[in-house]
C-alpha cells in the first residue's frame, strides 16, 4: 500500500491534500521480493498514469535494475539508491549490507488513481475507488463540519453504494447515515490549525490519521478484507470515525454549537473506530464502526464483548471490557499485530480491517513504528487515551 | 505433509501404528517395545524426543496414582537412554517444580477398541498431530513438534499438548460429558484440561527462567507447574485468570456469544479457523504480575466452531490450496 505523511493547515486542507493523493496518482499493494541481497524498496506509490497491473524490478548488477510492467511493459531502468520516478510507478530501492545480484526481482501491483465523484474545495469530495484489481466500484466521502461558536472543525464521513450527480452528500444510495441521517454517520474531528498527518491507501480503502494538538484520531473508508466470498459479500464497505452519538436521528446529536464536537471532548463518544464506543448501543449510530452488512444494513461495531444486539470487535472488546492489560511485547522486545476483526451475534465473521490492528499499549508511545519483516506500521494512541488498551497500528507498507 | 487414518483395537496397537507411521515419515524410532502391560515408544528427529507410553491397566507419570488406567500419554526431552524406562528418560524434560519427575499430557482411553484414529505430520514432518475418536463422536488429541511457530526471536521452541494433563490421564471414573474424558475435548493448547492442569507445554528461555519448559495452565506453584506458566488464547472448560487477547471469556454460547464460539457464518456457510496463540508469563512477584509476552501460535491446530454448524466430524475442509480436517472444537491442517 502507498501512503504520504505531511502536514495540513487545517481541517479544509487536509481534505483537499486528501483529494489530491488519492485521485492523481494510482496506490500501490505490498511489494514481495526474491533474491540475495538484502536491500529495501521504499516510497512505492503509482503515478497519474497507473493501470492495475504488476511491475517486475529486477536487478541486472549490484546496483542496475529494469522495471516492466505487466500490461505497460518495459520502463526506464533505475539504480539502487536514486529516486525511480514514471508516471506508472515511483520508489526507491537503497541497498543493504548484502548486495543485490542479477536476478533479484521485486515484485509489486499498482492500481490506478481513485476517481473524483464529486471535488467542492472547502465543502466535500466524493471519491470512487477502484478496487485492487479495479474491478470495483467503492463510494466514499467527506463534508466539511464546523461552528466557530462550538469551535470545532470536523469533517462528517461518508459510505455510499452509488453515486448521484443530482443529490446532496447526505442523499447519495445507500448513505451510511441513512435517510434524513436516521443513522447519523461518524465524524472525524479536526481543528482549524497545523495538522500532522498521515494517509495510507490502496484500491479498495484509504485510512487517515490526524494529530490534532496531543491527540490523534482517524478514519477509514473503504473496503475490509472480508472472509466471505465475494457472492456472499460483495461490497464490504465500511467507515470509521472518531466520533457518534447513540441517537436515533440526528436531532439527537449535540447542537450545532455544542463544544461537545472539539477535538478535545471527554467521552465515549469520541474513539477511534477500533476502539468504537465500548458502551452499551442504542442504535447503530452510537458506534465510529460501521460496516455495510450483506443485507443492505449499516451495522454499527462495538469494542465492548457484552454487546448482544449490534457487532463486536475483536480483540479491541476483549480489551475494553475483559482486559488485556497482562499483555506484554514479545520477548525479543518487538510488537507483535493481531487482526482487528468485525462479528456479529447474527452469528457472521465478515472480516478484518485492512491495515489496521490491535497492538498492546505495553510500553508503547503514540507514532511508534513497528517493524515486523518488510512490513512497517506505525502506533497510533485512541484519542487521548494512552493505557495499554488504548492502541492501535496502521500498516504503511 | 503425511495422512493416515485407520482403526486402533487398543492402546498398544494405536502406538504401534503411530511409531509405524512416524518412521515412515522423518522420524527415527529409538524404540518401540512392551513396557508393564502396555507398550513404550520413543522416537527423534533432530535433538525432539517424543517419548509416549500406552497404558493398560497401569498408572501413568510418577505422580499420577490411579493403578488402573487406560491412555496414551506424552512427554518430549532431547535425549533417549534405552536402559532407562519410559518415566525417566533422560534430557531437558519438563520436571515438576517440587522434585525430578516429568510432567506430560495425555489422551485418556479405554481398552479399545476405538472407532478411528488420524496422524498427520506437516511438510517438513517436524510436527505430529494425533487425533483419536475414542468412541463414536468423542474426538481426542496429542500433538508435538519441535518448534513453536514463533513470535519474534527467543530460546527454545519445542512443544507438545494433550487433550489432559498428564496426570488425568488415566483416570477412568468420570461421567457423561466432561471434555477430553467422556465428550470430545476442549480446543487444543487451551488453558489447563477440564480438570483443572496443564495440558500443554513449551520450552522456552523466558528472562531469568532459562533452559526449562513452561506449563499452559493457570497453576503457579507446586507439583503440577514446571516453575513458569503461560497462557492461550483459546479457551476451554477452564477460564483463566490472565488478561490477553483471548478468543472467549466464557464457554457459554449464549447472547452474547463469545468470538471463539462464534466463527462460523450463517450467509455463507464458511468456518473460520482461529489460531492457537501461546503467551509465556514474564518474570513478576507472583502469578500474573510479570504480565504475558505472546510467543507463537500451534502448528497445524486451529480453533474451530464448524462441527454443529454445517460440518461433519472428521470431514475435509478445503480453504485455497490447504485442506483441514474439521473436529469438534478445532481443525488440524491435513494438505
Amino acid at each position: 500500500m502507498s501512503y504520504q505523511v505531511g502536514t495540513a493547515t487545517d481541517y479544509s486542507d487536509l481534505l483537499d491534500q486528501l483529494d489530491t493523493f488519492l485521485t492523481s496518482q494510482g496506490m500501490t499493494l505490498s511489494p514481495s521480493y526474491a533474491g540475495t541481497g538484502n536491500g529495501t524498496i521504499a516510497g512505492l506509490i503509482g503515478g497519474s498514469a497507473s493501470v492495475a497491473e504488476t511491475f517486475t524490478i529486477a536487478f541486472t548488477s549490484a546496483t542496475a535494475f529494469t522495471v516492466t510492467g505487466s500490461i505497460t511493459g518495459a520502463l526506464a531502468g533505475g539504480t539502487a539508491g536514486v529516486a525511480y520516478s514514471t508516471t506508472h510507478i515511483k520508489f526507491t530501492i537503497t541497498a543493504g549490507g548484502t548486495a543485490f545480484i542479477a536476478g533479484d526481482t521485486f515484485t509489486v501491483a499498482t492500481t490506478p488513481p481513485w476517481t473524483s465523484k464529486r471535488r467542492a474545495s472547502g465543502d466535500q469530495m466524493i471519491w470512487q475507488a477502484p478496487g485492487n484489481g479495479n474491478l470495483d466500484q467503492i463510494l466514499v466521502g467527506a463534508k466539511l463540519f464546523s461552528n466557530v461558536t462550538g469551535d470545532y472543525y470536523n469533517w462528517r464521513l461518508a459510505g455510499y453504494t452509488a453515486f448521484s450527480s443530482g443529490l446532496d452528500f447526505e442523499h447519495q444510495p445507500g448513505y451510511v447515515g441513512g435517510v434524513g441521517q436516521q443513522f447519523p454517520s461518524p465524524v472525524f474531528n479536526l481543528w482549524n490549525s497545523t495538522i500532522p498527518y498521515w494517509f495510507v491507501g490502496n484500491g479498495r480503502r484509504v485510512i487517515v490519521v490526524a494529530k490534532i494538538s496531543t491527540v490523534y484520531v482517524s478514519c477509514y473508508l473503504g473496503f475490509i478484507d472480508s472472509y466471505m466470498s465475494p457472492g456472499a459479500f460483495p461490497y464490504p464497505l465500511a467507515v470509521g470515525g472518531s466520533m457518534t452519538w447513540d441517537a436515533g436521528l440526528s436531532s439527537g446529536e449535540p447542537g450545532a454549537t455544542s463544544t461537545s464536537w472539539r477535538w478535545s471532548y471527554v467521552g465515549n463518544e469520541l474513539r477511534n473506530y477500533p476502539e468504537s464506543r465500548t458502551t452499551g448501543l442504542g442504535n447503530a449510530a452510537g458506534a465510529q464502526m460501521r460496516l455495510r452488512l450483506p443485507s443492505g444494513t449499516w451495522q454499527g461495531f462495538n469494542a465492548n464483548n457484552t454487546e448482544s444486539v449490534f457487532g463486536r470487535i475483536w480483540p479491541t472488546c476483549e480489551g475494553h471490557s475483559a482486559g488485556m492489560q497482562d499483555w506484554r511485547p514479545n520477548l525479543d522486545g518487538g510488537y507483535s499485530i493481531l487482526p482487528i476483526v468485525l462479528f456479529d451475534q447474527t452469528i457472521n465473521v465478515y472480516g478484518e480491517l485492512d491495515g489496521v490492528g490491535c497492538v498492546t499499549g505495553f510500553g508503547q508511545s503514540a507514532e511508534n513504528t513497528i517493524t515486523i519483516g518488510s512490513d512497517i506500521w506505525v502506533v497510533i494512541q485512541d484519542v487521548n487515551r494512552t493505557t495499554k488498551i488504548d492502541y492501535f497500528a496502521v500498516k504503511l507498507t | 505433509m503425511a495422512y493416515a487414518t485407520g482403526v486402533p483395537t487398543s492402546p498398544v496397537d494405536l502406538l504401534q501404528q503411530l511409531d509405524t507411521f512416524l518412521a515412515a515419515n522423518g522420524w527415527t524410532s529409538d524404540r518401540s517395545a512392551v513396557e508393564g502391560s502396555g507398550w513404550t515408544a520413543s522416537l527423534h528427529k533432530g535433538s525432539t524426543y517424543a517419548h509416549l507410553r500406552a497404558i493398560v491397566a497401569e498408572a501413568g507419570f510418577a505422580t499420577e496414582t490411579v493403578g488402573n488406567g487406560y491412555a496414551l500419554l506424552l512427554y518430549l526431552s532431547d535425549n533417549f537412554d534405552s536402559m532407562q524406562p519410559w518415566v525417566t528418560q533422560p534430557g531437558n524434560a519438563p520436571l515438576e517444580s517440587i522434585n525430578t519427575n516429568r510432567m506430560g499430557v495425555a489422551m485418556n482411553l479405554a481398552a479399545g477398541p476405538f472407532s478411528n484414529y488420524y496422524f498427520f505430520t506437516d511438510g517438513t514432518n517436524d510436527n505430529v498431530v494425533v487425533i483419536v475418536e475414542k468412541t463414536p463422536g468423542v474426538y481426542l488429541h496429542l500433538a508435538w513438534g519441535t518448534s513453536l511457530q514463533k513470535a519474534g526471536a527467543w530460546t527454545g521452541g519445542m512443544y507438545f499438548h494433550g487433550s489432559t494433563s498428564g496426570y488425568y490421564g488415566p483416570y477412568q471414573a468420570f461421567g457423561p460429558n466432561v471434555p477430553g474424558f467422556t465428550k470430545t475435548t476442549d480446543c487444543p493448547g487451551c488453558v489447563n484440561d477440564s480438570q483443572g492442569f496443564a495440558a500443554g507445554f513449551v520450552l522456552c528461555d523466558v528472562d531469568a527462567f532459562t533452559g526449562k519448559w513452561i506449563t499452559i495452565g493457570d497453576l503457579v506453584s507446586g507439583q503440577f507447574y514446571t516453575g513458569r506458566h503461560g497462557t492461550s488464547s483459546a479457551t476451554g472448560t477452564y477460564i483463566p485468570s490472565s488478561s490477553i487477547p483471548r478468543y472467549a471469556q466464557t464457554t457459554s454460547i449464549g447472547n452474547p456469544t463469545p468470538f471463539q464460539f462464534a466463527q462460523t457464518s450463517q450467509l455463507d456457510g464458511r468456518a473460520n479457523l482461529l489460531p492457537v496463540l501461546w503467551f509465556t508469563g514474564r518474570d513478576g512477584s507472583s502469578g500474573n504480575t510479570g504480565g504475558f509476552s505472546l510467543i507463537g501460535t500451534l502448528p497445524m491446530i486451529f480453533s474451530s466452531n464448524g462441527v454443529g454448524n454445517g460440518f461433519l466430524p472428521a470431514s475435509d475442509y478445503v480453504l485455497g490450496p490447504d485442506t483441514y480436517k474439521i473436529f469438534p472444537n478445532f481443525a488440524v491442517l491435513k494438505a
